[in-house]
Order: C-alpha cells, then structure tokens, then sequence
C-alpha cells in the first residue's frame, strides 16, 4: 500500500530530476580560476605582511640598545680622601711631638775663616817647659752644687 | 570532473602543500636565527660592559694607587710589630719615658654573622713613667700613632710629687690583603 510519505518522495524525486545536477556541483571554470586566484593573493598578502612584520621586528630589535647592567666598582673616594686627611695629621701631630722633644736650645755660631800666612820652622818659638804644677783652687759653690746633681 | 582537471588539482594541491611546508620551514628558520640573533647581541653587550668596566677599574687603580699605598701605610703590619714597639721604646726615650709593654697579644681575623670580616687585632699594653710633661708628651704620642687604632684604655696617676705614671692599651688594626 503506497502511503502519502512514498507518494511525498516519488513527487520531491521528479522535481529534483528535473532541476538537473545543482549549480554547486557544476564545473565553472572562471569562476574556480578566480577563487583559486583570490587565495593565492590572500596568500601572498598575507606572507608580504608578515615578512615585513618580521623584517620591521628585526630592524627594531637591532637598533635599540640593550641595557645591560654594568657592575659599578664601588670607590668612596670622599671617605678614603677624608681619612688620609685624618691620618696625615695624625702624622704630622705625631712628628711635631717627637720634633718638640729634639729641639735644644743652641746658640747661633757665626764662624769665621781667617788665611793664615805660612809659617816658617824658624820663626817657632821654643815651647816653654813646666817648672812646677800649678796650685789647684777649688770652689766650695761649685762643689755643692755638683753633689746635689748626682 | 573529468581527468584532466583532477590531475590539474592534484597538482595544484601539490604545489600548495610544497609552498606552504617552504614557508613554514622558512619562517622556523627565521625565528631560530632571530633567537640566535638575540643571544649574540646580548652577549656582545654583556661582553662591552664587561670590557667598559675592566677599563673603569684599570684606570681606578691607576689613579688611586698613591691614595691606596698611603691607606696601606696607616695600617701595621704582622712582621713590623717588633719594630714597632722599638719604635715606641725609642720615641719613649727620646720624649723622657721609661716605657714598659706590659701586653701584646694577637686576635686573629674573624667573620661575624652578617658575614663582614672582622681584620685581626694586635693588643698592646704599655705603662710609662715620667715627668708629668713627659707623660702627657707620650699621652698625645700615643693619641697621635699614625696607624689605624683604638686606646682602649688610659689611666694616668701621680707617683709622687715628681713622678707620673701611665698605662694604655691599644689595639692597632693589621693589614690584611
């Protein structure tokens, strides 16, 4: 028994036979050629994009610098100049105390250089001999006072 | 499609494939180099500033050798510490002091817990006699050491009416390198 589902298909089969093949099924060579054509230049746009983009990201990339930390050598040279300051006057007070001590008081000795004329053996006088020991006098004063030192 | 146009797309395909796996290759071949790229140049900067801070420090050191021989200089060292009480029995002598060392001891170098060293010490113990000028002369003396110290202590007392005594410790830094 044909049921109006079989009679639905048999009448949907006519029509679709009738359209023939559908158009997406064609061949249209145009067309494909110019689909085809289209994705090649997608293609090639896209890879000119990103060649410049890399090419750009590269130029960039060599033209900045980079910043790498240079270790600094730490050198205080205020402190190091403020200690030898300290240290050399330290130095020079020290010297000054052993200086003070080596000081004496010396009287100032003017000399004179007199040319003396040659002296013949002749005009020597005889060097008189001694008679007799001369008496030896003592001071009381300078004896006490000697005495005292020791 | 007749056979002809499924050849024609089959190389097409082919070709697509073929160019595609070029690129492809090629662009892993251009972010390798750029990584390497990288790394040279980072390496070159770190290899400058390495160099610009040798320059830094040769020239440091040569401009500041005089200050640093000099800072050596107020510094004593182990094998000058006999001659260096001489020294001081001498200036003693000379100042009118009869000087006696009555300590001399090492401490050696030591690290702390904050990790900073610690220099070794050398502990010298004098006591002198004299003049109360001559005392006070070697007081100022030992004040004035031109070598990196502290007077740890200092008693000054009158022995009698002409006599004075003193006694002072000092602990003088030694040179390390």
């Amino acid at each position: 028994m044909i049921e109006t589902k079989d009679v639905t298909k048999m009448v949907s089969h006519i029509i679709r036979r009738d359209k023939g093949i559908a158009d997406t099924q064609l061949m249209h060579p145009t067309r494909e050629w110019f689909i085809g054509l289209g994705i090649t230049m997608l293609i090639v746009l896209l890879g000119s994009w990103f060649c410049w983009y890399i090419y750009n990201e590269y130029s960039q990339t060599i033209n900045t610098p980079l910043t790498v930390s240079e270790s600094v050598v730490p050198y205080q040279a205020a402190t190091i100049a403020e200690a030898i300051k300290i240290y050399e006057t330290k130095q020079s007070k020290f010297l000054e105390i052993l200086g003070t001590s080596d000081r004496e008081v010396v009287p100032d000795v003017s000399t004179t250089t007199e040319i003396l004329n040659e002296v013949k053996e002749s005009v020597l006088a005889p060097i008189p001999t001694v008679v007799s020991d001369p008496q030896t006098e003592f001071n009381d004063d300078e004896e006490s006072e000697s005495v005292l030192a020791l | 499609m007749n056979k002809k146009s499924q050849t024609y797309l089959a190389l097409a395909l082919l070709t697509f494939f073929v160019v595609t796996t070029i690129f492809l290759s090629m662009w892993y071949a251009v972010s390798k180099q750029g990584v390497h790229f990288d790394e040279a140049k980072r390496a070159i900067a770190e290899y400058a500033a390495k160099e610009a801070s040798y320059t830094k420090v040769q020239g440091l050191l040569a401009s500041t050798e005089k200050d640093r021989a000099q800072i050596d200089s107020y510094f004593i060292e182990e094998k000058n510490i006999i001659s260096f009480i001489s020294d001081m029995e001498q200036n003693a002598a000379r100042l009118g002091v009869k000087l006696n060392t009555n300590e001399l001891a090492s401490v050696p170098k030591s690290i702390d817990t904050a990790g900073i060293v610690i220099p070794a010490v050398l502990v010298v113990g004098f006591d002198f006699a004299g003049s109360k000028s001559a005392v006070q002369k070697f007081m100022a003396l030992l004040e004035n050491i031109p070598y990196q110290n502290t007077q740890t202590d200092l008693s000054f007392s009158s022995a009698d009416s002409t006599t004075w005594k003193a006694d002072s410790t000092l602990k003088l830094t030694l040179r390390y390198d």
